[in-house]
């Protein structure tokens, strides 16, 4: 414990950079997969084979085969392409409708403020999963519903965020001093206020893909989420459980890609929020 | 019309209960300087923010060249606005850390419609040169300089619209003791060549006497004495403002080791819970040396002439010399 706290800071911010390297590196490996995956997969996905039914791992099959013969590697390589887009778009929206529900109501206050953050309030007191699952179960499976349920559960922490944020941006005292100079609104928030909240709304959002990434796996494996063949991290988990005593590599496999991917984004987010230290600005 | 170019009348600025500016009355005349001085809380501030309605008034009038301010909204309180700036405490929390100095002082400019950019730009750059700075460092970051060249850009930023009046809250408070004078005389300076009206805010008397006309000292939201600076460095006719100026050191060590110091006992009342009567009456050395007249408990000191150009809000004004012990 002594050792890490008297650690000298070139050893530390060596340290923070390899994890650094890591998060990105593992993304971006991720990134390459989802887009050129017809590329990169030996096989076809959804291509069945019944001579080489549960395999482990070997030369043809580097992670093994599922119960119908299906290459395992190539599944959860298309699979990065659902978790990810799933994983982004769904943050995406969250953040944008999110991140204007906080705007609008940090900076108006008030009544305004009270009716939107009691809406939030209610959405939150959900669990993300259980909000989802309402969500699917009321709007049918496909990937377009779970985008929107997983952007739902999500809408109301990005708001929180915003408007607490915007809530001590606008208080300070370059704020006061663009009122003072005849700017409106709009000015005040876009070009005063917003540019002071991206980082920590960034960094959320980083570890909220990998939220939403985990929230679309729980909904697929629960049978609610992307419907087969199409390969989902969460549905290969679902097939590879029922064959856990024989081919207990299935789950292994899905389980090591996911817990990879968060891992990557948690790390990411990490260093983005160091990174984003406005001091760090500089002309030179 | 006028040449009073701000009037204020009875303005109060409360914060729920309490009233962190009460019945405040004061004139600016065109090319005046009033100097605003009082501690921390006094409510200083807030009255200058309110003037420029970034606080809301919550009742009084405050009448910019003849016009209400007010209730002022849209582009009439835009239009105004163009004619008075502020310059903050603090020039490293005023001045947007993301922007650069030359976007910090096109903006205003930007906001007004002024110019295109390249004229925008050499506004910026004799606005820099004027100030007492290289034009360019237009291209660097407000935390890229030191607090005096900080509030020179402030100061830059806030005249480039060329206003009539700035309002200066403690501009030097938070700088080196070195480098305040030097922006004291950068206003000065300024004032002269631009045909300033200015209000300068501060919390000591010492800061506000080179620069000022007249004086006013705020005790606990309300104005507690209001006169030409001779008349107020020279014979003060309220007894806060006498202790206020024994706290400045003389800078004559014989005499500051003679000088006989009033400092004020207790601190500071809650502005949620006053005295009855006079606010000032519980630290107040005249109200014990008199024996605490009922007076001071009763009836609130109007602010009353005392001399031509000097008014108190103080029922025993002419008689401070009774305070015990030998005055300077």
């Amino acid at each position: 414990m002594a050792s890490a706290i008297t650690q000298s800071p070139a050893r530390s911010k060596i340290y923070v950079n390899g994890l650094a390297v890591l998060g990105f590196g593992l993304l971006a490996l991720l990134g390459i997969c989802a887009l050129f995956a017809p590329w990169i997969a030996p096989f076809d996905p959804n291509a069945q084979d019944y001579r080489a039914i549960l395999q482990g791992p070997s030369a043809a099959h580097w992670l093994g085969t599922d119960h119908t013969g299906r290459d395992m590697l190539s599944r959860l390589i298309y699979g990065s392409r659902v978790a990810l887009s799933i994983g982004f778009t769904a943050v995406g929206a969250a953040v944008l409708i999110g991140g204007i529900f906080g705007l609008v109501a940090g900076y108006a206050r008030g009544i305004v403020d009270e009716a939107i953050m009691r809406v939030m309030d209610a959405l939150l007191a959900f669990p993300s999963v259980l909000l989802a699952l309402g969500i699917m179960a009321a709007l049918g499976p496909g990937i377009t519903t779970i985008i929107i349920a997983i952007a739902v559960a999500e809408v109301p922490m990005f708001a929180r965020i915003t408007r607490s944020q915007v809530l001590s941006v606008r208080e300070r005292d370059f704020v006061v001093a663009t009122q003072a100079i005849g700017a409106g609104p709009l000015r005040i928030i876009f070009r005063h206020i917003v540019p002071h909240i991206t980082s920590p709304v960034v960094v959320m959002a980083t570890i909220a893909v990998g939220h939403a990434i985990l929230t679309e796996a729980a909904l697929s494996f629960l049978g609610l989420g992307i419907q087969p063949p199409t390969a989902s991290w969460g549905a290969m988990m679902r097939n590879g459980f029922a064959y856990m005593d024989r081919a207990p590599w299935l789950s292994a496999f899905t389980g090591l890609f996911i817990l990879l991917t968060v891992l990557a984004l948690n790390l990411a987010g990490d260093t983005l929020r160091d990174r984003l230290d406005p001091r760090g600005i500089s002309s030179r | 019309m006028t040449d009073a170019i701000l009037d204020i009348r009875n303005l109060t600025v409360r914060f729920g209960s309490i009233a962190a500016v009460n019945d405040v009355s004061l004139t600016l005349r065109r090319g005046e300087t009033l100097g605003l001085v009082g501690e921390s809380g006094s409510g200083k501030s807030t009255a200058s923010r309110a003037i420029l309605q970034i606080n809301r008034a919550s009742s009084g009038e405050v009448h910019f060249d003849g016009e209400e301010l007010v209730g002022a909204k849209g582009a009439r309180l835009k239009a105004l606005r163009r004619r008075m700036q502020m310059v903050f405490q603090d020039p490293r929390s005023s001045l947007d850390p993301r922007m650069t100095v030359g976007a910090l002082l096109e903006e205003p400019q930007v906001i007004f419609g002024i110019g295109t950019r390249v004229s925008r730009k050499a506004r910026v750059a004799e606005m820099l040169h004027l100030v007492g700075l290289d034009p360019a460092v237009a291209n660097r970051f407000p935390h890229e300089f030191s607090g005096g060249q900080a509030q020179r850009i402030a100061i830059a930023r806030a005249l480039i619209l060329e206003p009539e009046l700035i309002i200066a809250d403690e501009p030097v408070s938070a700088l080196d003791v070195s480098i305040q004078a030097q922006i004291i005389n950068l206003l000065v300076k300024l004032r002269s060549q631009l045909n300033l009206s200015l209000l300068f805010i501060a919390h000591d008397l010492a800061v506000v006497r080179h620069i000022s006309d007249r004086v006013a000292v705020m005790y606990l939201g309300r104005v507690v004495e209001l006169a030409d600076r001779d008349l107020l460095y020279g014979a003060p006719a309220h007894p806060y403002t006498r202790a206020l100026l024994s706290a400045v050191p003389v800078p004559d060590p014989h005499i500051e080791r003679q000088r006989q110091r009033e400092i004020l006992k207790g601190e500071l009342p809650s502005p949620a819970n006053l005295p009855s009567g006079c606010a000032f009456r519980s630290r107040c050395p005249l109200y014990a040396a008199l024996g605490k007249p009922e007076i001071c408990s009763e009836k609130l000191p109007p602010l009353a002439k005392v001399v031509p150009g000097q008014s108190a809000a103080c029922h025993f004004a002419g008689e401070t010399d009774k305070v015990a012990g030998p005055s300077a």
